[in-house]
């Protein structure tokens, strides 16, 4: 396999379901750490490059849970790819404001940082958004906030594409001045990287939880490679791609048209992990918990399950039967997902230990049309409450033509609490899952009808 | 200061970890216990032998010289024998040429058990009369005579949990063999001399055999006092039984498993007051869950004993300490050192008073603070006092009244929005408890060339000490800080060294380099005085002052001119710190050789429709002495804080049956960027502290103690949404305790 290696190209013949941090680190990186070995950290953070139309798109992700599949063909760069004779002025502000205690997470801000002004789709304002995924366990958070509203306020590289935005960042220090030839150098790799997938093996898609449960991925075969990601409109529907990225189903203009998706995306997980993890692989994950299961779920979503000759489509609540248990056969793939292109009254509740970067004790989502006072299609789903992230069939069809009352609404969390199972575990004990699911049921009325007048 | 920073920002500072690998290096790996107490009835070594690419395993049996890793207490094995008490406590160790086949042939070895009963309660353990050590109480006045005087007596329970350090840089060492037996170990310790002594005693060699060495750590917050030890004593084990160098770097999840937390206390308390609010009485009884091994529990004991009154004035006080054995690993410093647990019941015996007599929370706090000429109740009298300053400014900065006002109004205004606000008094003393530890040694030479170099007993973890260590020198030596070079902590270059903990980094090492450079100073101005034949003689700026007046002598000149002189430019010194002393049989003394104070006052918001909360902002009027570095001190109270609010709120460790749940960092949530609130901190002015090097104070572990702040105000905002059920003190407050109080589930 061939890829770059900050200014180095490199051949290596290594199982491709390797952690890319475990390679970095024998090969002698040692500005990328290891903290955790699961992406909750942010300590071996490095950007990845992709040649897409002759520019070089970057994003900062965690190395730890990114196989060495997914790095071929591309342009890793570490912290030691960032250092310059001089300090950029990322590392400068965070010096200046002693934002660097210990040291050990300080690499992994800088390389955030850089991904911030290198990719387009952030805005300034989000400039706390690129280092949500890095932690600071001395606690500096106060000085890395005031390092990087320094840095936001001093940096202007927006309305710059790809390549401009490069050489710009280079001739302010932030980057050295080997990037500007990294585009031409990924086209020349090109053909010699697109070899060796495997025909049978394991299918993956961003890997971020699969690399969290092993320390190497046997036999995987990529699922980037089969061009199954982006969001579309076909009729009357959505069409979001199986290796479409959390964080582009985030900032989706579509999705977030008819929904508050940005907000809502912006509770599951952090950006590097969000860049690389995908739709489909939270599908398939059946995390009784996954945040996206239960998302679509309230979405009436369908799914497309293509294998090499036929594809059917299903609901997805069809699609879990029980505790990581699918209808999905030998051969088969997630394609996509759809959901009615519609303007419906949708809400998603996530509560954590811990609000942002954490696992939901309960999450839930509901969608439903008001027809004449009347609630119509409703939807409700809930995770963490059932071996399988549940959609809350009875109370879905007891709310139907209902109107929204205290009365209707005691008697619906009556009835989701009755056809829930949680259990004791570490996000929480059963109990608190029933008057979560609860309380978080009650809440989706007050977001959608703030001046609800109901005495809970 | 920048010039020290810098690497970490290029990723070019070196951990354990990032040391170049020698060649012939051998990875250990550690196969531990899974069951919390039983007898190991066999252990079967053999196909582990046999794995490939291992070259040994160690037991208990290869151990030439004592099993023993305890320091207060000896009653820790290295390598468990015969009997294992908790989850996670070592049994063997592999040895193999990659990191990969050493944790391969773990999973080979085979053991057998006899479970035995195991216990993980401290009070479960108190009334089974299983204790670490003997209880242990601190008395003064005459604590049952005063009941019957109070207005208002109150008693109640208080809970607090552990808290995992999740220094993001794991336990690592990595021993090197030198020649004629002697071992060089690199380790992340906060106690090279603790390491060094164990080592050796493990080995059965003297302590001049093994050398430890450390750079810097990727954080330790009192979880590399103690916990760091065993992992280079068995690093340095396999270099005795293979003579090749060894490497141990725990993962996340075994670090986890393996090693000590912030101990879990569960507290009875009672405090009496008289009709305006004066606490006349105050007695608690604190079981500390210290887990299977004694650890630094009793001293973290004594440290909450002493801090179970924080910073009040009670005439009559009576606290008891019960250290309880439990099978869980055994728990061990973390910043603040039991303090915090002492200090958090105190505030919710004065919160639960509050409730009881309609007084605020504010006004009791305030009318019962240290001022001077009080008597602790170990004895030690109370001089410079800032109690009182600190909390009427920080009052007074942040419009309190008014702020409270303007929060019920809120609270009336909003439905399931609460706002809560509460503030936190903090007064903790500066010394090691055992006043032996306060000393330390400090080595500084001159190169001919003027460039300096420095050793000292303290380590670099990220508070800043090497800073403050060089720009002491700079000030004393008058010369440029960037001259000057801070070197690893050596246990061949300073030894006998205290580990870096309480507080005592800067205070202890950075007076010890004053002493030593003001050594070097004499020295050089002997010389000069000799050659320019006049005594009146200064060194300002790097230059030689003669009579007022510069000289065309530079400091290179002079270091120069000093060593054709033949003079002695390198200076060893000593420091002890004075006036301290403790009886602990009487249980009276001077344990401290001052006390940080400070208040902060916290706002936060709950939602408590969900049950969650933000914490939006967090004021502290801080006492840390004559600041020797702004930035260096900012950075520890806004960190600190950090900690504490973590540990009052989402940092939760779930233990059932002695198995912890929250091994992982998707697990156990510590304060993320979003968690943390806005954060102003003001120094007190005009605080210069007489007892410490260059008037400044200690400020590593104070600020921590803020962080309970966060939970009374969480508490206030919850109880403004229901007031109908009683209050259990119980942290941390997660939001899962939170909705579960502001709610019933029918």
């Amino acid at each position: 396999m061939k890829f770059i290696l900050n200014q180095e190209v490199m051949a290596i013949d290594e199982s491709l379901g390797n952690s890319t941090l475990d390679f970095l680190r024998k090969k002698g990186m040692k500005g990328v750490k290891e903290a955790c070995h699961e992406g909750e950290c942010g300590v071996c953070m490095v950007l990845l490059g992709t040649l897409k139309d002759k520019n070089v798109e970057y994003k900062a992700v965690t190395s730890c849970i990114l196989p060495l599949g997914e790095i071929v063909g591309k342009h890793v760069v570490t912290i030691e790819g960032l250092n310059q004779e001089k300090l950029s002025p990322i590392q400068q502000a965070l010096v200046d404001e002693g934002a660097s205690q210990c040291g050990f997470c300080t690499p992994g801000f800088v390389v955030s940082l850089t991904g911030f002004f290198l990719n387009e789709k952030l805005e300034k304002k989000d400039i706390l958004t690129s280092i949500e995924g890095n932690l600071c366990r001395c606690g500096a958070y106060a000085a890395i906030i005031r390092s990087t509203e320094k840095l936001a306020e001093e940096i202007s590289v927006e309305d710059k594409t790809s390549q401009e935005r490069i050489l710009k960042l280079i001739e302010i220090g932030i980057l050295p001045a080997y990037f500007a030839d990294i585009a031409d150098q990924l086209e020349k790799l090109k053909e010699s990287s697109e070899a060796n997938l495997l025909e049978k093996g394991n299918y993956v898609a961003g890997a971020t939880d699969l690399l969290v449960q092993n320390e190497s991925l046997s036999n995987p075969i990529f699922l980037s490679e089969k061009k199954l990601s982006g969001i579309s409109l076909d009729g009357d529907y959505i069409y979001i791609g199986a290796t479409t990225t959390m964080e582009d189903i985030r900032i989706s203009e579509k999705l977030n048209s008819l929904f508050d998706t940005e907000q809502h995306m912006s509770l599951v997980s952090a950006l590097p992990v969000r860049l690389q993890a995908t739709l489909g692989g939270n599908l398939v994950n059946a995390s009784p918990i996954g945040d996206l299961i239960i998302y679509f779920l309230a979405l009436d979503a369908e799914i497309s399950l293509k294998n090499k000759k036929d594809r059917r489509i299903i609901k997805l609540r069809d699609f879990y039967k029980d505790y990581k248990l699918m209808d999905i056969e030998e051969g088969e793939i997630v394609e996509w997902l759809r959901i009615k292109n519609k303007e419906k009254l949708f809400n998603f509740e996530k509560v954590a230990r811990r609000k942002y970067m954490d696992i939901a004790s309960v999450n839930s989502a509901i969608s439903f049309d008001l027809i004449n006072d009347k609630i119509q299609n409703a939807h409700l789903s809930a995770g963490g409450v059932a071996p399988v992230p549940k959609y809350l069939e009875k109370t879905s069809k007891f709310l139907e033509n209902k109107k929204i009352s205290e009365d209707v609404l005691k008697e619906a969390v009556k009835i989701a609490d009755s056809e829930i199972s949680p259990i004791d575990d570490v996000r929480g004990t059963a109990r608190y899952k029933r008057l979560l699911l609860r309380q978080l049921i009650y809440a989706h009325f007050l977001t959608l009808f703030p001046k609800l007048e109901v005495s809970l | 200061m920048k010039d020290l920073i810098s690497p970490h920002t290029r990723g070019e500072s070196i951990y354990i970890d990032d040391i170049p690998e020698p060649v012939n290096l051998l990875h250990a790996a550690v196969f531990a216990s899974s069951i919390p107490h039983g007898k190991i009835i066999s252990l079967d070594i053999t196909k582990a032998e046999n794995s490939e690419g291992v070259c040994k395993v160690l037991t208990a049996k290869d151990i030439p010289g004592e099993n023993q890793i305890g320091r207060l207490i000896q009653d820790e094995e290295l390598l468990a024998e015969k009997e294992v008490d908790f989850i996670g406590q070592p049994i063997a160790v592999v040895l193999a040429e990659t990191k990969e086949q050493a944790k391969q042939a773990i999973k080979q070895i085979k053991i057998e058990y006899e479970e035995l009963p195991a216990v993980f309660d401290s009070r479960e353990a108190a009334r089974k009369g299983l204790l670490i050590s003997s209880s242990r109480t601190l008395t003064i006045g005459d604590i049952e005579s005063t009941w019957g005087k109070c207005a208002t007596v109150i008693e109640g329970i208080a809970e607090s949990g552990g808290q995992e350090h999740v220094y993001l840089e794991t336990q690592a060492s990595l021993a090197i063999p030198d020649e004629n037996g002697r071992i060089i170990i690199y380790s992340s310790t906060q106690a090279p001399t603790t390491v060094q002594g164990t080592t050796s005693k493990i080995l059965g060699c003297d302590m001049n055999l093994i050398e430890v060495d450390v750079k810097r750590l990727g954080g330790a917050f009192g979880g590399k006092e103690d916990q760091a030890t065993q992992w280079a004593a068995i690093c340095a084990l396999g270099v005795y039984h293979t003579d090749r160098p060894v490497k141990l770097i725990l993962s996340r999840r075994e670090d986890i498993l393996m090693t000590g937390k912030r101990h879990p206390y569960s507290t009875d308390y009672k405090i009496g007051l008289d009709e305006e609010g004066k606490i006349l009485a105050f007695s608690a009884e604190f079981y500390q869950n210290s887990g299977a091994a004694a650890d630094l529990s009793t001293a973290v004991l004594g440290r909450t004993l002493f801090h179970a009154t924080n910073a009040y004035y009670i005439p009559n006080v009576r606290v008891t300490g019960y250290p309880c054995k439990t099978n869980i690993v055994p728990f061990t410093a973390f910043r603040g050192f039991g303090g915090p647990q002492g200090m958090f019941v105190i505030e919710c015996a004065i919160a639960h008073a509050s409730e009881v007599t309609g007084i605020p929370v504010s006004v009791l706090q305030e009318n019962n603070l240290l001022q001077d000429g009080n008597q602790f109740h170990y004895g030690q009298q109370v001089e410079n006092c800032n109690a009182k300053r600190s909390f009427s400014q920080v009052v007074k900065e942040t419009n309190f009244e008014q702020r409270k006002e303007e929060i019920e109004d809120f609270n009336t205004n909003n439905r399931f929005t609460k706002k809560g606000i509460s503030i936190m008094p903090i007064c903790f003393g500066i010394s090691f408890t055992s006043s032996f530890l306060n000393q330390a040694g400090a080595l500084v030479n001159v190169y001919k060339d003027g460039s300096v170099s420095i050793s000292t007993g303290a380590i670099e973890m990220g508070q800043g000490v090497n800073i403050k260590i060089r720009q002491i020198a700079a000030k004393t030596l008058s010369i440029k800080p960037e001259r000057i070079r801070i070197e690893s902590t050596s246990t061949s270059r300073v030894i006998n060294t205290s580990p870096t903990a309480a507080s005592t980094g800067t205070d202890l090492n950075g007076k010890a380099v004053e002493i030593a450079c003001n050594k070097i100073i004499d020295r050089l101005k002997n010389a000069v005085a000799e050659k320019l034949g006049t005594n009146a003689i200064s060194i300002e700026d790097e230059y030689v002052y003669q009579d007022g007046k510069r000289t065309e002598i530079s400091w290179k000149k002079l270091v120069n001119l000093a060593y054709l002189q033949r003079v002695n430019l390198s200076a060893q010194a000593f420091y002890a710190t004075p006036r301290i002393h403790f009886d602990t049989k009487k249980e009276k003394g001077r344990p401290f050789a001052y006390h940080a104070y400070g208040t902060a006052v916290t706002e936060v918001t709950v939602d408590c429709l969900r049950g969650t909360y933000t914490i939006d902002k967090v004021q502290m009027v801080h006492d840390a002495g004559k600041s020797l570095n702004y930035l260096v001190d900012l950075g520890q109270a806004e960190g600190g804080l950090i900690q504490g609010i973590g540990w009052m709120t989402v940092e939760e460790l779930v233990f059932k049956k002695g198995i912890n749940y929250t091994d992982s960092l998707s697990t156990y949530k510590i304060p993320n960027l979003y968690f943390t609130p806005k954060i102003e901190v003001t120094f007190l002015e005009d605080a210069e502290n007489p007892e410490a090097v260059l008037k400044s104070k200690a400020i590593g572990e104070p600020p921590f103690m803020y962080g309970i702040g966060t939970y009374f105000a969480l508490k206030n905002a919850a109880r403004a949404f229901r007031e109908d059920k009683e209050w259990e003190y119980s942290s941390p407050l997660t939001p899962e305790k939170l909705l579960l109080y502001l709610h019933d589930l029918e």
